[in-house]
């Protein structure tokens, strides 16, 4: 990885050792953000999230079903963890569904956190950017923070940060997919043009060594869920991903050596008695 | 008057207000409601008529990512 002119970042105090993540001025000591969907289980659910060390866990809203409680079986979890909530407005294709859905979870989670999702595409969930900029202006202006999950756009995402986000979420690839980063390039941009928001790569991690190359370009922190939920053993996985995070942090602000084009001896040649051998 | 809750259908005698329809409902806390597509904050469900053929939306949290 080429080494970035990206300046140790804000939030890192050098003197005191403290390196915290901001989401809209709250400080957080974990870099995970981790969704609740999909696990075999509630109780494997828990414990991958307990031993990730997130303190913020994505959910989500439906219609209730007396059937199931309406859900309260996952939402007495949800609250036994005592983490950071952040709703989703996942599924809505329009600028009005994706508002009211905001506006239902606000309420319901008594938050004012949203990770608005606003579906362009169908096949690959592509974010719609015309629509994701709308409704971030709407939600900004009615008291949201907004965590837009968007492209790796660099001029949407300037377009968000003017409106006032403080924190973009681009993709790293599709929801789901575990691809990884599609395209370092794109969000090293971002990385470097928007020094002070807070960026969050969202969707697409499959490995912990994907987490680790976002987090060694600079990103402040890593968003998801099927990569842990899906792995045959998620417990261990989220572990994996906890540490990876950290590991890719603290190479980002060790300030990695820059990279060279021809190789550069690292034993110390001068006085070795072989030293005319290659002349 | 019929009000469709969740896709079920409830018939009335009289107007009801939203938060006497719900009662008819299992709700289960926390929740939000959409009536005819458009969120109620919950400051308004004890003021809120509900005319013939509404359509409520009871939400509360499931998973996701």
């Amino acid at each position: 990885m080429q080494k970035s002119e990206q300046n140790t970042p804000s939030v890192f105090n050098t003197e005191t050792n403290q390196d915290k993540l901001s989401i809209y001025g709250t400080k957080l000591d974990s870099r995970l953000f981790v969704g609740s969907a999909m696990y075999p289980s509630p109780q494997i659910m828990k414990e991958a999230i307990k031993i990730s060390g997130s303190q913020v866990v994505t959910l989500s809203i439906s219609r209730q079903n007396p059937h199931e409680q309406g859900g309260h079986g996952f939402w007495s979890i949800i609250q036994s963890l005592g983490v950071h909530l952040l709703p989703n407005t996942a599924g809505c294709h329009s600028v009005k569904d994706a508002v009211n859905m905001a506006k239902m979870s606000r309420e319901l989670f008594q938050t004012d956190w949203i990770k608005l999702e606003l579906v362009g595409d169908d096949y690959n969930l592509q974010p719609d950017p015309i629509d994701l900029v709308k409704a971030t202006e709407i939600l900004l202006k009615d008291g949201f923070k907004v965590l837009p999950y968007c492209t790796d756009d660099l001029v949407i995402a300037r377009h968000l940060v003017e409106l006032g986000c403080e924190v973009l979420m681009p993709w790293g690839s599709p929801i789901g997919t575990g691809k990884g980063l599609m395209n370092p390039y794109a969000l090293q941009a971002i990385r470097d043009r928007f020094p002070e928001t807070t960026l969050i790569v969202d969707s697409g991690i499959g490995l912990p060594s994907h987490a680790i190359q976002a987090m060694e370009i600079g990103y402040d922190a890593i968003l998801l869920n099927t990569a842990i939920a899906k792995a045959n053993q998620p417990v261990l996985m989220a572990n994996a991903f906890r540490k990876s995070i950290e590991a890719g942090r603290e190479a980002y602000l060790s300030g990695p050596m820059a990279e060279q084009q021809s190789a550069q001896p690292s034993t110390p040649t001068i006085d070795s008695p072989f030293w005319h051998y290659s002349e | 008057m019929n009000i469709n809750i969740n896709k079920q259908q409830y018939t009335f005698e009289k107007e009801v207000k939203l938060m006497d329809a719900l009662k008819l409902f299992e709700v289960y806390q926390p929740y939000a409601i959409l009536l005819n597509d458009e969120f109620i904050p919950q400051s308004e469900h004890e003021f809120t008529w509900l005319k013939d053929n509404d359509k409520v939306d009871v939400v509360g949290a499931i998973q996701g990512g």
